[in-house]
């Protein structure tokens, strides 16, 4: 068994198509925080992020076949598919999004200070309008502005081209806007043109 | 100048992973071992891998553009030669058999 710790992902698959454990390993352990953040952006909660990563990384042990290299595909880009489509299911499964777990960004002794209390609102109104996105729309916000996925990999990971892509984002941050406008986070886009317009 | 949407979206937070649960995940694959392939299907992987094209459209391209660039070649190559001389040389040939009397 030769060196894993510096061989690329792709060498690396190459191994765990022959079933072997330990280069398994090395890829789980190198991607189990990024990828966990890809699905915690989709769903919303810590518990259930994690149990969408655990799955998504036993379905490649137990049928590494499906990457295939023949494609051409990176190792990643073929992964966040499998962990946005695993979510996906699950949120059509649920029907429901559970809400953002505020308590997961607070620890449990820490003193609730008027700021903190602040930013958690402000948190929960923005992770309430994502999870309220079309999942197409808030998997492609998420690949573009969290995972720094240039637009062809996103559009890639999608299965959808360049076009499509930016017209989903273009639409999520449309909606996004709306949304934060009438909850006050931001100003109203009229609001500022005739403040500019006063200023001028 | 960044946007405002942009700057509450560059603010929006992810909590940890539990730390042990890579470790977790690792220790659940150990206990679905994978079925082994046949030494066959193993041969064929190999094969597969070893011979894959990365880019099945490009390489046929090239490929074309090869084959064009060689028979454009060639075809310059016999241009000197016309039927007539290919004609001439063959019964030339035949008039001539080797062994022949003079």
């Amino acid at each position: 068994m030769g060196e894993t710790g510096h061989d690329s992902d792709e060498a690396l698959m190459h191994r765990v198509r022959r079933g072997d454990h330990r280069a398994y390993a090395t890829l789980v352990r190198r991607h189990t925080n990024m990828f966990f953040a890809a699905a915690y952006r989709m769903c919303g909660n810590r518990s259930n992020a994690e149990e969408i990563v655990q799955e998504a990384f036993l379905k490649l042990w137990q049928k590494p076949a499906a990457w295939d290299p023949a494609k051409g595909t990176k190792f990643t880009t073929w992964f966040y598919r499998v962990v946005i489509n695993i979510s996906i299911d699950r949120q059509r499964k649920e029907k429901k999004y559970t809400g953002p777990a505020a308590l997961d960004f607070m620890p449990d002794s820490a003193p609730r200070a008027d700021e903190e209390m602040q930013r958690n609102e402000k948190e929960t109104i923005v992770e309430k309008a994502i999870a309220a996105l079309p999942d197409r729309q808030k998997a492609a916000l998420n690949l573009c502005y969290y995972e720094g996925l240039s637009n062809k990999e996103a559009a890639d990971t999608l299965g959808i081209g360049i076009k499509a892509l930016e017209s989903l984002l273009m639409r999520a941050k449309t909606t996004l806007r709306g949304d934060m406008e009438r909850s006050g986070l931001i100003m109203k886009t009229a609001y500022k043109e005739r403040r500019s317009s006063h200023a001028g | 100048m960044q946007d405002e949407l942009d700057t509450l979206l560059a603010a929006r937070a992810v909590p940890l992973a539990s730390s042990d649960l890579a470790e977790r995940i690792i220790a659940r694959a150990a206990m679905h071992p994978v079925r082994q392939k046949s030494w066959l299907a193993e041969v064929m992987n190999i094969l597969t891998d070893f011979f894959a094209v990365p880019q099945p459209a490009l390489a046929l391209a090239l490929t074309l553009l090869l084959g064009l660039t060689l028979g454009f070649n060639l075809n310059t190559a016999f241009a000197g030669i016309t039927s007539d001389d290919l004609l001439t040389s063959f019964t030339a040939a035949d008039d001539n058999p080797e062994g022949a009397m003079p």
